[in-house]
């Protein structure tokens, strides 16, 4: 090509400056901060079966032994934006229908933190207490040996609180006796956190029954444990706290994230389309110059 | 005009632009706080400097997708030093104070125990990985680890593949209803057909024991294996950029809101 032909506008489409892309994902994720715009979303089977196992829990409790949820909090600032509003989620949910749980972590110290703010947080619109209607136990650094001790008997490696109360001074874990207690354990990890669940602790115990809140990339990784039924639901992403937030009837952070989500992802496809749109003609015309030349 | 005129005229628009919006900012910041000193007290005044320093943060971060510059590297190696020196600390506090330095010296109105110096011996042998000639100690420990990971992951591997809720056992469902002494074969049954024909093709593409071209029925699954592996991949890249964006509408909940308060 000579310096004073003109570009074809297809070329010009595999030539835009990212800087400009960037810019229009920015524009477009800011706008539903100031004008809401509505997203409906259809609720997937794996989050309508951990808001089932909850709403079971509750059922049960009213009825037979109190059983626990057990929230395994593997999350760290650096997946706050998914793993938060699932969390928040669920102990939303809990908080409403007077399901009890306790927090930890094997992995991270900052996920129960950080999920000892939200349920502060959601205890006052609920007027629950802490050390009654829920425990954090925090984040207890453990080998797998120590873990396997942990199923047969949670309290050989626990012996206090996050807040430094003797454990078995709380008054809610004095309704704990095991890990047979708990009825389901909710993982949020934006790695492979929930495997020491369903390997280790599901066999031991065959009632427990495991959910899940992933970041959308360890999402696809969580399926064929969703099949197999290893692990009963699943919140994949902002767009899964979104569909529980949808069924708890609540718009939190999640439902309106899912605004700018959409118009980002919208965007995404038109620069693949037309990246795709420009390489294919330019590969024609290279084809045809090619011909004219034979 | 020359490359390194436009280049200079260049550096000094954004000198401009980066001398605007750091004053902006700055002078925000400090009105915000203290606005938020006044009302609330010193608490205020050190909670919104915290969220103006964070926005700071998060702007500098962001200034990599204009161009690589002097900021974004600060902020990389700020947070890179605060990583390390916070991992450093949660290790002290969550797992040696308590686990071993409590025990020792007898914290918290437990009796000194001594023994716990013992620990420090095998410990002590993983760093003669340092050295050529006694390398073969810190062997000791590997070995006495990987032994035991085995031994627990075999375990691990049998109970989440063969168990009775185990992978393959759950996996592996009919391709064909059997009811009422009748044969049928439904949607749920289509999709268990789907799973073996993917499985057995993604598996027909790594067998290497024989060569692909010369048999058409591995050449076949195999290239169709290819397919649903880039089905797959695709699949995972796309949910890496909703992850990504997921992020980035966390962080701009945290300017607009938190910091901006719109």
């Amino acid at each position: 090509m000579t310096e004073n032909e003109k570009v074809p506008w297809y070329e010009v489409l595999q030539r835009i400056d990212r800087r400009i892309i960037y810019l229009i994902v920015l524009a477009l994720c800011s706008v539903p901060f100031f004008i809401p715009i509505p997203v409906a979303m259809e609720v997937s089977p794996p989050v309508q079966s951990l808001f089932d196992k909850i709403e079971q829990i509750a059922e049960q409790n009213k009825s037979g032994k109190e059983q626990f949820v057990l929230l395994a909090m593997d999350w760290s600032p650096s997946v706050k934006a998914e793993n938060e509003p699932q969390t928040a989620a669920i102990i939303e949910h809990m908080f409403r229908k007077n399901v009890r749980f306790i927090i930890l972590s094997f992995y991270l110290p900052e996920g129960p933190r950080m999920t000892e703010t939200l349920a502060e947080e959601l205890a006052k619109k609920y007027d629950k207490r802490y050390g009654v209607d829920w425990v954090n136990i925090g984040y207890k650094q453990v080998d797998l040996p120590a873990y396997l001790s942990f199923i047969r008997d949670m309290y050989s490696i626990i012996e206090k609180d996050y807040r430094g109360t003797p454990i078995r001074d709380v008054p809610m874990m004095k309704k704990v006796g095991s890990l047979r207690d708990v009825s389901l354990v909710f993982e949020a990890t934006g790695s492979a956190g929930y495997g020491i669940w369903v390997i280790y602790a599901q066999p031991e115990i065959r009632t427990l029954e495991v959910g899940v809140g992933v970041t959308a990339i360890v999402g696809p990784s969580i399926r064929p444990f969703i099949d197999s039924r290893q692990i009963i639901g699943m919140l994949e992403g902002l767009s899964g706290a979104a569909q529980y937030e949808q069924l708890l009837k609540t718009r939190g952070n999640a439902t309106r994230g899912m605004g700018s989500q959409n118009l980002a992802h919208l965007w995404i496809i038109v620069t693949m389309a037309l990246g795709n749109i420009g390489y294919f003609l330019s590969k024609r015309r290279e084809r045809n110059r090619k011909k004219e030349v034979a | 005009m020359e490359t390194s005129e436009l280049l200079k005229r260049r550096a000094r628009i954004e000198l401009i632009v980066v001398l605007i919006l750091g004053t902006a900012i700055c002078v925000y910041i400090a009105a915000d706080c203290i606005r938020y000193g006044v009302k609330e007290g010193f608490d205020g005044f050190l909670n919104r400097l915290g969220v103006g320093i964070a926005a700071i943060c998060t702007l500098l971060i962001y200034s990599f997708l204009y161009r690589e510059n002097p900021f974004y590297r600060l902020l990389e190696h700020i947070l890179i030093g605060l990583s390390v020196g916070y991992s450093t600390g949660v290790v002290w506090t969550e797992l040696l104070k308590p686990n071993w330095f409590d025990k020792l010296v007898g914290a918290e109105g437990r009796i000194p125990n001594l023994l716990w110096l013992l620990v420090l011996v095998p410990g002590v042998l993983w760093y003669f990985q340092l050295s050529r000639k006694n390398v073969w100690l810190s062997r000791i420990l590997i070995m006495f680890f990987m032994g035991t990971g085995a031994g627990l992951g075999f375990r691990g591997v049998f109970q989440n593949l063969l168990a009775e809720r185990g992978q393959i056992t759950q996996s592996f469902k009919s391709i064909l209803t059997y009811s009422g002494g009748s044969v049928s074969f439904t949607w749920f049954n289509f999709d268990n057909l789907l799973f073996i024909v993917i499985m057995l093709c993604v598996l027909s593409y790594f067998f290497f024991s024989f060569r692909h071209e010369k048999n058409p029925v591995l050449r076949g699954s195999s290239r169709l294996g290819r397919y649903f592996l880039m089905i797959c991949f695709g699949t995972i890249f796309g949910t890496t950029v909703q992850g990504r964006m997921s992020l980035f509408i966390d962080r701009l909940t945290f300017l607009f809101h938190d910091w901006l308060g719109l």
